[in-house]
């Protein structure tokens, strides 16, 4: 994973296109917005569709965030894994479950069996899709594995989208995981 | 509201505007476009024009604009001029310097659909030379004559305050080159471009502009005011779409940005 700058401008809010000015109504919406809005007519449909996987539906929030981490890291997305990191973190992992899921060599947290589902399935899904939805069966219904499927799969296009186009990892994140000095 | 009914109603203009080019043989002071000699042309390709232009009676378009840039630098503008007005009435932007005998000989047959709005800013070609460049005003006003020779309609764009006296002696001039008061239109330069921080320059934000779409190289606008360009960068604050078609798309993305904009008192037309 190679940090460096953007390798496209990330629009200001006071430069924010028409049709996707409310996503800058607050400020920037982020480095993933701000990248994608030179193209406000797909940002349009992009943001809310980001949104809406990653709100979920029934699928438990700690399993989304495993596949995402997991899936992140094997990417070798270093946006997303570290944003996420700090998302998993803030949100009640333990620092060794986070270390168990981007390093694949760190020692295996002692996860449940849907967990450990979802961390095979994550990684099935960076190295062989075909292989994937068999790893959630049986213990999750079609609908799940659905969600999970979508999700994993906007989770890919995210990773390449930030590898792709170097999106830098907000600063206080970075600071909150300990890769930058205090504010 | 569907746009046809947005150009009805006029929260939309019933105009659509192209960018032709972005190149241009003058580089005036207060240039929205920082258009130059040396700009790349990023032209709006003919069959792209065309095309939109095809469809935009049945938007409820009901004339169209041509500017740039300097439209008349492309070779092809004459044709396009000619495939554009067989559709709907069209109003060429120009500095006019450009205008020789033998491409006026070319404007000629297109007849009274085209409208040539050509740029002067003063009848002392001395203030008007400062902004536009040495010799532009001798130039401008030499093609106004053949235009007017040639049976061409044209009309007069003044940008700039430039003062009551000033303005009277314009006035005075355009009249004696046959062109009546109704065919002049004034407009304030606007901070923009290289119009940033010039004299008297104003501010036009989204709610200052009346809505027209306007169809560049870089995608569609919410204003001919709006693919401004300042120290070789876009602006895209006032961008509506990357993507420059189809036009009903284009029309429907700017109709229900119009519906919902609340209009400033002030209101600036290029035109």
């Amino acid at each position: 994973m190679v940090s460096e700058s953007p390798r496209v401008d990330l629009v200001d809010p006071g430069d924010a296109p028409l049709l996707v000015r409310r996503f800058f109504a607050e400020g920037s919406p982020g480095p993933l917005g701000a990248a994608a809005a030179p193209v406000p007519e797909v940002m349009l449909d992009f943001m809310p569709f980001i949104g809406a996987v990653y709100a979920g539906g029934s699928v438990d929030e700690r399993l989304r965030e495993i596949v995402i981490l997991r899936l992140s890291a094997r990417q070798g997305c270093l946006y997303c894994t570290e944003t996420h990191a700090d998302i998993a973190l803030r949100s009640g992992f333990s620092p060794t479950e986070v270390r168990s899921l981007i390093d694949s060599t760190a020692p295996l947290a002692g996860w449940s069996k849907p967990e450990a589902k979802v961390v095979q399935f994550a990684d099935a899904m960076s190295a062989d899709p075909n292989s994937a939805v068999g790893l959630l069966r049986p213990g999750f219904a079609d609908h799940e594995v659905v969600e999970l499927v979508m999700l994993a799969s906007a989770t890919i296009m995210l990773n390449r989208f930030a590898t792709a186009l170097a999106l830098p990892t907000a600063t206080d994140c970075k600071r909150r995981l300990g890769k930058l000095p205090p504010a | 509201m569907t746009p046809a009914e947005a150009i009805q109603s006029g929260s939309l203009g019933s105009r659509l505007w192209f960018y032709s080019n972005y190149h241009c043989n003058l580089a005036c002071a207060y240039c929205l476009t920082d258009s130059a000699p040396s700009v790349p042309p990023r032209l709006l390709p003919r069959d792209e024009i065309l095309e939109l232009a095809s469809d935009a009676p049945a938007q409820g378009f009901n004339s169209f604009g041509i500017t740039g840039g300097e439209p008349f630098l492309r070779d092809d503008l004459p044709g396009i001029l000619q495939a554009l007005t067989e559709i709907l009435p069209t109003l060429v932007l120009t500095n006019a310097t450009l205008l020789s005998p033998h491409l006026i000989s070319r404007l000629v047959p297109i007849g009274d659909r085209l409208s040539i709005q050509v740029s002067l800013d003063s009848a002392d070609e001395e203030a008007n030379d400062s902004a536009r460049g040495t010799g532009t005003a001798a130039n401008t006003i030499a093609a106004i004559r053949r235009l007017r020779a040639a049976g061409l309609h044209v009309r007069i764009g003044t940008t700039g305050d430039i003062g009551d006296a000033d303005m009277e002696r314009l006035c005075m001039l355009h009249r004696r080159l046959g062109i009546a008061d109704t065919d002049h239109v004034v407009r304030p330069v606007v901070s923009r471009g290289r119009g940033v921080g010039f004299r008297g320059a104003v501010t036009a934000r989204m709610s200052d502009l009346p809505a027209e779409l306007t169809v560049t190289a870089d995608g569609a606008f919410w204003s001919p005011f709006g693919p401004t360009v300042a120290m070789g960068r876009l602006d895209t604050d006032l961008l509506v779409s990357r993507a420059r078609r189809p036009l009903g798309r284009l029309t429907a993305l700017i109709a229900s940005l119009a519906a919902g904009t609340e209009r400033s008192p002030q209101s600036l037309g290029i035109t």
